[in-house]
């Protein structure tokens, strides 16, 4: 276990059993929410709170850790759809202990991101899972539902100067949505200030980049961490 | 009507000649098409969506007359994916604007303990529902149109998904990890329920022609130990019983979206004479049927499966060179190969994507 290298030199503030406690609370939220135990989650939450955890750390390096467990775990064909539900699930129950002590200036810094199905097209569980990564790595989403229409998505960007547009559709009937979605953006002049990524059953790489995206997700997990690449990229003036 | 042409029995008796072989297992003179056009037939005609689905009799007629002016099957399977959830107090949504096809905006259980509730009706309360309002109607349209050719048929669709239409598709995916026991009670009433619902066909009709799927349950969403667990193994007894209750004089198996994993654990279903088996895609791809062939070549016909983003999106020489491809690698599977789409045509692929499909058919789909 890795302690404060100021312990050792005896100038930390915290003690080491604080530390072991801090440790072990931020451990247990990640193993609750990896194995989709909302009960014991919740508990570990209110633990957090009760040791003076602040609550940021406890989603980004407790909650957020479970979730990545179980991302990396969906990528190698390990767990589906419904693993990553309960986990988010056992999630959401720790966050709503963890809410109300959040300093939300922290995740703003993180970046924001719009999400939503595009109009015609209402099937969300992807971008529903795509919402619960996001808010675990601890970006504030703006989640407009599913079946949004088009200009929904530019007032929302701009009024939230959002870092990146998360779009999706599972029906191939509904990919002229996404183009004309990226038309909207272009002729608004929003295109230049925003990064764009688009998923969904009905998309691929190919479509992604004919339309103009900046990247297309081939799943949700996936998709969530290109986001934190395209904020990187946004802040770095890419 | 105006627009829809009278019928032409000529072209009507060669159709359903070419398409005869599925359920009698001889070879035709070429592969029969089916590109699975719905509310394509809407559009091709100027007329709405919203139309097609909360008008079935014109729905109907405008199948038929697209039948007709792409030479595809004349098998009309007017119908919408999401049958049944209106009749359990669920809310849909026809399609307007940018809306493809009729949506769901309510469900009608939202707990555990609501969805334990569900009372499987009786054909006298289905006949008073909407589903099978609308469902009488575009079938007695159909026989009108088709006569002796008529194919009566009933959508049941995927077990799971009928589940999810009642308590949400995130619902039902959790459940089966958090709330197993109810979901195995809801699947088994659904069961139940399709049967009778495929029965009220076969007893007005004669026999009913099965529709069902696995669309939720996908290689994606789910293990394929899970999708076995959770919806084939349920979609496998509603077809026995609904055999024995009169129905299946053919059943169509839509294993639409990626099937890629969980496909082969279909391998014990019925497929009695009639039967089309049609594998979507195995990842991002169209599956490759030489392989479901394997498995289901000598029981069935199967359907195929060119790339619906192809034909939304693609050139007619691309649509061409794929149906092309499709056909030649196909056509001889034993109990003969369908061309069709990897799921239902988009409505607003361009005709001419249409006809080059077909016409890549009728010139490489001779059989010898």
């Amino acid at each position: 276990m890795a302690l404060c290298p100021s312990i050792r030199r005896g100038k930390c503030k915290t003690s080491s059993q604080e530390v072991l406690k801090k440790e072990g609370v931020l451990k247990r939220l990640a193993d609750t929410v990896e194995h989709g135990d909302s009960d014991g989650c919740r508990q570990a939450a209110k633990d957090a709170v009760a040791s003076g955890i602040d609550a940021y750390e406890a989603i980004m390096e407790g909650c957020k850790k479970g979730m990545d467990i179980v991302s990396a775990k969906y990528d190698r064909g390990e767990v589906f759809v419904p693993e990553i539900l309960l986990s988010a699930d056992a999630m959401y129950a720790a966050i709503e202990v963890l809410k109300p002590h959040l300093d939300t200036s922290k995740a703003e810094a993180t970046g924001t991101v719009v999400v939503g199905v595009v109009e015609g097209d209402v099937h969300d569980i992807g971008k529903n899972l795509v919402r619960m990564f996001l808010e675990a790595s601890g970006y504030n989403v703006i989640d407009l539902g599913r079946d949004v229409q088009l200009d929904r998505f530019i007032t929302t960007t701009k009024e939230s100067q959002a870092d990146v547009i998360a779009a999706s559709t599972l029906m191939t009937t509904t990919l002229y949505s996404v183009e004309d979605l990226m038309k909207m953006l272009n002729e608004s002049g929003l295109r230049k200030q925003v990064k764009v990524i688009i998923g969904g059953a009905a998309t691929n790489a190919e479509f992604a980049e004919s339309v103009g995206a900046d990247a297309w997700g081939a799943d949700a997990s996936k998709g969530a961490k290109i986001v934190g690449d395209l904020i990187r990229q946004k802040r770095e003036g890419k | 009507m105006g627009i829809i042409p009278p019928r032409d029995d000529k072209w009507l008796e060669k159709g359903l000649g070419e398409g005869a072989y599925i359920f009698t297992g001889q070879r035709a003179g070429r592969v029969a098409v089916n590109p699975i056009v719905i509310g394509h037939a809407a559009l091709i005609h100027n007329r709405t969506l919203y139309d097609f689905y909360t008008k079935p009799s014109l729905g109907v007629e405008l199948l038929f007359n697209a039948a007709h002016f792409y030479d595809t099957l004349p098998m009309l399977m007017w119908l919408y994916a999401v049958y049944w959830n209106e009749d359990f107090g669920g809310k849909i949504r026809f399609p307007t604007g940018r809306m493809s096809a009729p949506a769901i905006i309510e469900y009608p259980y939202k707990t555990p303990e609501e969805a334990e509730k569900y009372e499987v009706k009786d054909t006298q309360e289905l006949n008073k529902g909407p589903t099978m309002t609308r469902h009488w109607e575009a079938l007695e349209a159909a026989k009108k149109v088709l006569g002796k050719g008529f194919n009566p048929y009933q959508f049941v669709y995927e077990m799971f998904v009928r589940a999810a239409y009642l308590v949400s598709p995130e619902k039902a995916l959790l459940w089966t990890l958090k709330a197993p026991d109810v979901m195995h009670k809801l699947l088994a009433k659904i069961v139940e329920q399709s049967v009778i619902q495929n029965k009220m066909v076969s007893d007005r009709y004669g026999s009913a022609y099965i529709l069902t799927a696995s669309l939720l349950a996908n290689s994606q969403t789910m293990s394929a130990q899970n999708c076995r667990e959770f919806n084939i193994k349920y979609c496998k007894e509603m077809v026995e019983k609904s055999i024995k209750a009169g129905a299946g004089q053919g059943v169509f198996y839509h294993l639409c979206g990626d099937h890629g994993k969980d496909w082969p654990l279909h391998e014990d279903v019925p497929t009695p004479p009639g039967s089309l088996m049609h594998v979507a895609y195995d990842g991002l791809k169209p599956a490759d049927l030489t392989k479901v062939a394997e498995v289901f070549g000598n029981r069935c016909a199967l359907l195929g499966n060119v790339d619906t983003a192809l034909i939304q999106r693609g050139t007619p020489n691309q649509v061409y060179e794929e149906a092309k491809r499709h056909v030649l690698a196909y056509k001889d599977f034993e109990k003969g190969f369908v061309a069709g789409l990897a799921c239902e045509c988009p409505p607003l692929a361009p005709p001419a994507n249409v006809m080059a499909f077909m016409r890549a058919n009728k010139e490489f789909g001779v059989l010898s």
